[in-house]
């Protein structure tokens, strides 16, 4: 009779202490790294972005690596970006510092459809499994973004991004974080 | 005794359906759609100088690969490609908006896996299946005055077909197309 109260008991405490349910676990990713053109930032030309670096894949090429610390594989469908300009946005339209950028998608930013596996741990020998995928951050109207307002110099773009997908036992999850690009 | 075995054994398949889970002495194939992937990279990206102003277009470059990983031992045959075109507020675009998306037959089998070793098979056994998403029609309405200034177009894939023990397969995935005036 004990134990048949403890078990319930024993569930309500997991999921009240935020614990996972061992019977189904959830896969936990975390942000390990971004890779862009200037290292760990992006680097622009605002005079030339809307013309040569429009064309340029280097500049453009934008990796995200993410560890999965569970033993449960993902698969990854769309990320969204929302993009901020780090100082005050000038113009016809002007916002202030740190805003996100309406012509951009505003808060909401803009969301792309892709197609990701983020491999799972298959021992316990290492501390996660990394998975490597490249964003299209640097789209064709951010450099047209930057190509027509000088006021991103000032201070350069944060862009927000937040990867979703579903894991193998059915759970949403998701992995955010913050690329920089500098522009010059 | 003899009773409630059979009552357990009426029951279990009930209990196999409600939880989800495959039925072991007819198992349907486990096959996950993993990956779309363009140039090493994860959109298809097309910049204008690679558009010759006349003559042959070479669409290489904007090849996709589909993986896939059947993580079992039942194969799938995929017999049907469907690729529908949208643009970012998700109206359809293209050409092929007409005939409800752009519609192939073919055939490819998704290989099963041969053994249980996870040394060998790891995850499973990847297939991949090479297509051209990008083709003349989806590049004149990239390049067509009309189309949005951000030029972003998305394309959703839909493979379909069947396994080897006759159940039905159907896997989806989209992928962005980005052009770079």
């Amino acid at each position: 009779m004990k134990a048949r109260r403890l078990v319930p008991a024993a569930l309500a405490v997991l999921a009240v202490s935020g614990c996972q349910n061992p019977f189904d676990p959830q896969a936990d990713l975390r942000l390990i790294l971004w890779e862009a053109n200037g290292g760990l930032v992006a680097q622009l030309t605002q005079a030339l972005a809307s013309t040569t670096e429009k064309q340029n894949t280097w500049l453009q090429t934008v990796k995200m690596t993410i560890g999965n610390y569970s033993s449960v594989p993902v698969t990854l469908t769309s990320y969204t970006v929302v993009y901020r300009q780090v100082g005050a946005q000038t113009g016809a339209y002007p916002q202030p510092a740190g805003s996100p950028i309406p012509s951009l998608g505003g808060a909401s930013g803009r969301r792309f459809p892709f197609l990701v596996h983020a491999t799972a741990l298959t021992s316990n020998f290492a501390q996660f499994s990394s998975t490597g995928f490249w964003v299209r951050i640097i789209t064709s109207e951010l450099l047209d973004y930057i190509g027509n307002n000088t006021s991103t110099i000032n201070g350069g773009i944060d862009c927000e991004v937040e990867v979703f997908g579903s894991d193998h036992n059915g759970h949403n999850v998701s992995v955010s974080g913050t690329l920089h690009v500098e522009i010059f | 005794m003899k009773n409630h075995m059979r009552i357990a054994a009426a029951f279990l398949p009930v209990v196999l359906l409600a939880t989800g889970c495959r039925n072991p002495f007819d198992p349907s194939c486990d096959v996950e759609f993993t990956a779309l992937i363009a140039g090493n990279m994860n959109s298809v990206f097309i910049y204008s100088y690679q558009i010759p102003g006349s003559g042959t277009i070479n669409f290489d470059p904007w090849k996709v690969t589909a993986q896939f990983l059947v993580r079992n031992k039942v194969a799938a045959m995929i017999t049907s490609i469907l690729i529908t075109y949208t643009d970012l507020d998700g109206n359809e675009v293209t050409a092929y908006k007409a005939t409800g998306g752009r519609s192939f037959r073919t055939t490819f089998r998704l290989a099963p896996m041969t053994s249980n070793s996870p040394a060998s098979q790891g995850e499973g056994t990847e297939t991949t299946i090479s297509l051209y998403v990008v083709d003349k029609k989806v590049l004149d309405e990239l390049l067509s005055p009309s189309y949005p200034t951000n030029k972003f177009m998305f394309a959703n894939i839909v493979f379909r077909g069947e396994d080897e023990n006759g159940y039905d397969v159907r896997l989806e995935g989209r992928i962005a197309i980005y052009y770079y005036q």
